[in-house]
């Protein structure tokens, strides 16, 4: 019966398609949704005495109760900063709740710094929050610290438009698969040495922005070590973006 | 199966013609006739009522049905999954036979129109196995699935011909339709869950690729019974 019933359907889709002038799934994609780790905390560190430089060599260690569930935002236990960035979280199997919220402890150490060791504490319903560390040179007199935002910035200002931003990564090694980062992105005026700002977070690849119409900017995010950047000059409030994602993240899948 | 097909033809087409030497015997053209047929091809299972018109003409309405489920009809390159792939087809749909030549009564140009109250045919892909994400080990539900749906539900003109006499001799004969449904632009969607629910924005391309496949080929045996 099941041999009948395919032969049936086989025909009738054998005939079908043979009078389709296309293929059914001609440059249909597989798209994943990168947004696996829905909690997480986003650690930016700078110099104590510079927010523009980047202290070389940070290194990340992750301590506290909930330690052995905390991955970096790509899913691996790699805690590895690109530009001394790095998104971190629980596995999606521990949700924090409101009587027992996600705790650890991050330990943030480079070559003639003093570290810092920061509590970090997922509560419930708090999806995204941003930890920003001054690491101060050993010797200096400025002291390094971390403090805690869970409200995305407010890049509106006058002169700004609204514009929506839709990336999308590609894979070298998968030309029919499309990743959507949600992730942590950042921006700065394209052609300039300024740091990047903390732009927001997107979601599934989305994120709507205050821009200035006309400027072109570099947005970036981070993935496992790796910076991705992409270059827009803004002159309409929607853009397409994609983002070559090689072959590291891909392969996570 | 070129070969089957080609003698399954010939033999319909002989008995048609052996049969046609007989017409004399009775009554040709055969106005205000009746018969029933069940029905059975690729627009699925059927029963069909039959009028003879005029001399060269009759009419039939009828109705027909295809529900269909396979599992894991198709592998899916790539992706460790089970799929199913279902289709459904209802129709009622009137026809007029046209016979052009009197001495060929086995031949006949048969055109129409069907309502398809459902035409739909749906592929839903469940990946399986073990995935991860990065270092995590995501479980079926987190990863989702996948459907991607087409439906050409509405009119269908139809235009077709007809094997064998379509009003039985004696009390019971076998004829052949060949022909093809237009049908309706298709309409489509793609619905991902989980880590796969972004595939709706594959929708547009989907449909795109869909729009071309109008035609329903009909591959249908009756088996007629005089009234």
């Amino acid at each position: 019966m099941a041999i009948l019933k395919k032969g049936v359907l086989a025909l009738m889709l054998v005939a079908m398609f043979g009078f389709g002038c296309t293929k059914p799934t001609n440059n249909i994609k597989v798209v994943v949704d990168a947004n696996v780790i829905k909690y997480s905390a986003m650690i930016n560190v700078t110099d104590a005495d510079d927010s523009n430089t980047v202290p070389a060599g940070l290194t990340l260690t992750v301590g506290g109760e909930d330690a052995g569930q905390i991955y970096e935002i790509s899913g691996k236990k790699n805690f590895a900063f690109a530009d001394g960035i790095i998104s971190i979280g629980p596995s999606p199997t521990l949700v924090p709740t409101t009587s027992s919220p996600v705790k650890f402890t991050v330990t943030i150490a480079a070559p003639g710094y003093t570290s810092i060791t920061q509590d970090v504490q997922i509560n419930a319903g708090e999806i995204q929050q941003v930890v920003s560390v001054t690491l101060a040179k050993t010797g200096s007199a400025n002291t390094g610290g971390a403090t805690v935002s869970s409200t995305p910035p407010n890049t509106s200002a006058t002169g700004t438009t609204a514009v929506t931003l839709n990336f999308t990564g590609t894979c070298q090694n998968k030309s029919d698969f499309e990743f959507k980062p949600s992730n942590y992105i950042f921006y700065r005026q394209s052609g300039t040495s300024e740091a990047y700002q903390y732009l927001g977070y997107m979601n599934a690849g989305v994120i709507t922005a205050s821009l200035v119409l006309g400027e072109t900017y570099d947005f970036k995010f981070v993935y496992n070590g790796q910076s991705y950047i992409v270059t827009q000059k803004v002159d309409e409030t929607n853009y397409s973006e994609s983002v070559d994602m090689g072959t590291t993240l891909c392969d996570t899948f | 199966m070129k070969r089957t097909i080609y003698a399954f033809l010939g033999l319909v087409m002989s008995i048609s013609y052996a049969k046609a030497q007989d017409m004399g015997k009775y009554q040709n053209p055969p106005v205000h006739q009746e018969s029933f047929q069940l029905t059975t091809g690729t627009q699925g299972l059927g029963a069909e009522f039959i009028y003879g018109l005029s001399a060269k003409l009759a009419l039939r309405g009828g109705a027909s049905f295809i529900p269909l489920t396979v599992n894991n009809a198709f592998p899916v390159s790539g992706l460790s999954s089970d799929n199913t792939l279902t289709a459904h087809f209802s129709n009622i749909h009137f026809m007029a036979d046209l016979t052009p030549f009197q001495n060929a009564p086995f031949f006949r140009v048969v055109g129409g129109a069907a309502y398809f109250m459902q035409a739909k045919g749906d592929f839903e892909v469940q990946p399986t196995g073990n995935y991860t994400y990065g270092d995590i080990n995501l479980t079926p539900q987190e990863v989702g699935k996948l459907d991607m749906n087409t439906d050409w539900s509405g009119v269908a003109p139809y235009l077709g011909i007809g094997l064998a006499r379509l009003f039985p001799l004696h009390r019971f004969n076998v004829n052949v339709d060949l022909g093809s449904y237009y049908l309706s632009q298709p309409q489509t969607s793609v619905v991902g869950t989980g880590l796969l629910d972004g595939n709706s924005s594959q929708n547009a391309q989907f449909g795109k690729n869909m729009s071309s496949y109008r035609f329903l080929p009909v591959a249908q045996i009756n088996f007629s019974f005089k009234l």
